[in-house]
């Protein structure tokens, strides 16, 4: 027996001795700005997705080759697409599906652990990725938790309430750190409740405030809302994760479509602060400014497309800016200081607007609200943008998007005096997809390649080897010259590229990661 | 843990031993119709008067669509457990529900939420009809174009009898939408050789292209310098009208097309 005991404390002890060994060494990432690794579900704050490696450029990357591949084979009724985008930290990768976290050493694609909620249930169409500070890994479940995970045993070390299910919220954002804030925001509308943004402690998980996407009532943006039962149920999901300026301490992110959804006929108004670019105050939560590209919603249009931070020049003056490709076709470029639209124009194909209010912000024609007998629109439902990430590269200047020209027609199914829920749809559609690179001071299209077929979308990554790495609609991962647009690399892999590719250096060698359905590609330069 | 999983298991169970007669909506609250029926007729006679008939509430009484007892029980399954003590002892209630008639109210307010989310509509608009058919008819002979590829005495003869106004409306929009279309995008593939090869569009992107010949032979090419890939779409003169249409040219051609029995 003492053998039994010495033996299997040798094991624990030996087990233990070669986690400690295998332990990465961790360092503070510099989150404000992007180097070598990918520690944020947008690389570093700015939300621009540009990295500035460049050892795989527009000469090498002919060279890049396969270097491994990861599928995730666990399926607990949550989906096996990986739609997240993946932290580099220290030579680990870390990812999510529904309920899952997986850490994945980033050289060879060996996996260091798994992490499996036991989820409640919960919409499942996807979870964005994770957020890491020190040791510990944090992401969101369908059920409505933030979880804390040890990022050296993958183990649980809290959870913490994020909303109510039954209220048919659910999680699906990556969570944003910021100073002490784990930054959460909550998706779900099917239903006629409120968005919001939460703050947890990175230590405990205990909630430190919570920001509602609505004005309180009695504040003179309430009067945007026919009254407070309206507002109150009003929507406004945060299904997107958000930037961050550390110099003005601001948090900014959009929020998502008004509800009841289609029929907005019983919320006259403009329906702050849903489809509203919001900047936060994160140590409070306050609001300190708002800009609302899509007023009074009634196509499902969120504005939550990443808001990208670029520090520009605008008519000859430096200036803080912010910039959003929104869903409803239109680009807008805003001071990140004030909420100041500097420029509302078009990038898709849209005919819902009378043209721009004062503000900058699209006065919606009625005319192409759903009509009982339909009315056709542009962009479709799905939008002219969608949750998948643009990119800004300073290098060219030019704003990169997956843009969809599309038609669908809008009808009203439920005409209740008090419709809820979704109250109508859309019904079919034509579209012709597109990748987009745009001035970000005009909105002028640089260049535009259509994709030779419609299908579905992927995220953008730029670097500073003049590269824009995006998928088609097909399944191909594909490297474009980013300041013309020539494909100069592509690689077929088993499906749509479903993430926004990352890319990363170890070892002085540069990769590039992209998920494909159930499987991640990491490509290496040699 | 255990008891967690003991808990899935066992509503894992009865959720299997339940017919699935509608759509099961998320998360997944299933709904027995004639449970969901004889619900309706309890809340018609006990709880329309303060609650509204749809149970969206009227200034005197609560919306219970959006009751979060309501919302709790739906997503539990619960089936009116928890809803009881409420209508007994609840201020202005007084209802003595046995288990089947709360599960009966439960299935009926499960179902009236189902009903409003995103996949609880019957995709079918059915005001179509509002417009002008002796303008929809000069749209189909002049603005439209329509006649100079279809005939009402042709193709067209007998045109609603074999859809409904919603399909009709979707067939003239988006001919080249859905699981089911008959023409399929021509292509031509002509290789630097000279050689050119044609069919129905199978597969295209950036660097293969594939096609099924009429003789059912499936070819695919990589898009090599000097390959010439052109591709025509039967569906062009549709996709360009998407541009021209007004909702007005819409509805009037609609309500013109279902004359056509």
């Amino acid at each position: 027996m003492k053998l039994l005991i010495a033996s299997l404390l040798a094991l624990s002890f030996s087990s233990a001795t070669a986690r400690a060994q295998s332990k990465p060494e961790t360092s503070k990432p510099d989150l404000a700005k992007l180097t070598d690794s990918w520690p944020t579900y947008n690389g570093d704050y700015s939300g621009r997705r540009y990295s500035p490696l460049a050892k795989i450029n527009t000469t090498t990357v002919k060279q890049l080759s396969l270097a491994w591949t990861f599928r995730v084979e666990t399926n607990t009724g949550g989906g096996k697409r990986i739609s997240a985008t993946p932290l580099e930290v220290n030579g680990i990768l870390y990812f999510t599906v529904p309920s899952h976290m997986w850490a994945v050493d980033a050289r060879s694609g060996r996996k260091m652990w798994q992490f499996d909620w036991p989820s409640k249930g919960g919409e499942t169409i996807g979870n964005r990725g994770a957020a890491v500070l020190g040791d510990t890994a944090y992401f969101e479940t369908e059920d409505c938790n933030l979880v804390a995970v040890d990022i050296n045993t993958g183990r649980e070390k809290w959870h913490a309430s994020i909303g109510n299910p039954d209220q048919f919220y659910f999680g699906s954002v990556a969570p944003v750190i910021v100073k002490n804030h784990v930054m959460v925001g909550i998706s779900g509308d099917d239903f006629d409740n409120p968005g919001y943004i939460e703050a947890h402690d990175p230590e405990t998980g205990a909630l430190q405030w919570r920001w509602y996407a609505h004005p309180n009532p009695g504040e003179p943006e309430a009067k945007t809302w026919p009254n407070d039962e309206a507002m109150l149920h009003g929507g406004g999901m945060t299904w997107v994760a958000g930037t961050y300026d550390p110099d003005l301490n601001l948090y900014y992110f959009g929020t998502g479509n008004a509800q009841p959804v289609i029929n907005g006929a019983a919320r006259p108004g403009a329906n702050l602060y849903t489809s509203t670019i919001c900047a936060l105050n994160p140590d409070t939560g306050k609001l300190v400014w708002y800009f609302q590209p899509n007023p009074h919603d009634t196509h499902d249009w969120d504005a939550v497309q990443t808001p990208v931070l670029i520090d520009g020049v605008v008519a000859g003056q430096k200036r803080k800016l912010l910039a959003q490709a929104s869903r409803n076709g239109w680009y807008f470029l805003v001071d990140r200081t004030n909420g100041k639209a500097l420029l509302s124009t078009p990038f898709a194909k849209q005919n819902w607007t009378l043209g721009v209010d004062p503000k900058g912000s699209p006065i919606p024609n009625p005319e192409k609200m759903a009509q009982l007998n339909g009315a056709l629109v542009a962009p479709n439902q799905a939008g002219a943008a969608n949750w998948y990430p643009p990119s800004f590269s300073p290098l060219t200047g030019l704003f990169y998007v997956p843009a969809y020209d599309a038609y669908s027609v809008y009808y009203i199914y439920d005409n209740n005096k008090k419709p809820e829920g979704w109250a109508g749809n859309d019904r079919g559609g034509w579209s012709r997809a597109s990748l987009r690179a745009f001035d970000y001071r005009t909105g002028k299209v640089r260049w535009n390649h259509e994709w030779p077929s419609a299908g579905g979308r992927s995220g953008i990554l730029t670097t500073a080897g003049n590269l824009l790495f995006t998928g088609d609609t097909t399944s191909n991962l594909i490297a474009f010259n980013a300041t013309t647009g020539n494909i100069l690399w592509h690689a077929g892999l088993s499906s749509l590229v479903s993430n926004g590719p990352i890319t990363y250096e170890l070892d002085g060698l540069q990769y590039v990661v992209a998920a494909a359905g159930d499987t991640l590609y990491a490509f290496v330069l040699h | 843990m255990k008891k967690r999983f003991l808990e899935f298991a066992h509503a894992t169970f009865l959720l299997c031993l339940i017919a699935v007669p509608l759509r099961a909506q998320f998360p997944h609250s299933t709904v027995d119709p004639a449970s969901a029926e004889r619900g309706s007729k309890s809340y018609a006679s006990s709880c329309a008067r303060c609650h509204g008939d749809d149970a969206r509430g009227t200034a005197t009484a609560p919306d219970l669509l959006r009751s979060l007892a309501v919302l709790h029980d739906r997503r539990q399954m619960l089936y009116g457990k928890e809803l009881g003590p409420l209508l007994t002892t609840g201020p202005n209630h007084n209802f003595k529900f046995d288990e089947k008639q709360l599960a009966d109210l439960s299935q009926f307010l499960t179902a009236s939420i189902n009903g409003i989310l995103r996949s609880g509509y019957n995709a079918q608009p059915t005001n179509l009809l509002s417009g002008d058919a002796k303008a929809g008819e000069a749209y189909f002979n002049g603005a439209g174009g329509c006649s100079k590829c279809h005939s009402t005495t042709g193709d067209f003869a007998g045109l609603a009898k074999r859809y409904s106004p919603s399909a009709l409306q979707q067939k003239f929009l988006f001919p080249n939408y859905g699981l089911f279309i008959r023409r399929k995008v021509q292509v031509t593939v002509k290789l630097p050789s000279g050689k050119s090869y044609s069919g129905d569009l199978v597969r295209i992107d950036d660097f293969t292209v594939a096609l099924n010949e009429k003789s059912g032979e499936y070819r695919s090419f990589n898009r090599t310098a000097g390959t010439i890939v052109t591709t025509v779409d039967p569906f062009a003169a549709h996709v360009a009208l998407l541009d021209k249409y007004t909702d007005a040219d819409i509805h009037n051609l609609t309500t013109y097309l279902v004359t056509l029995k």
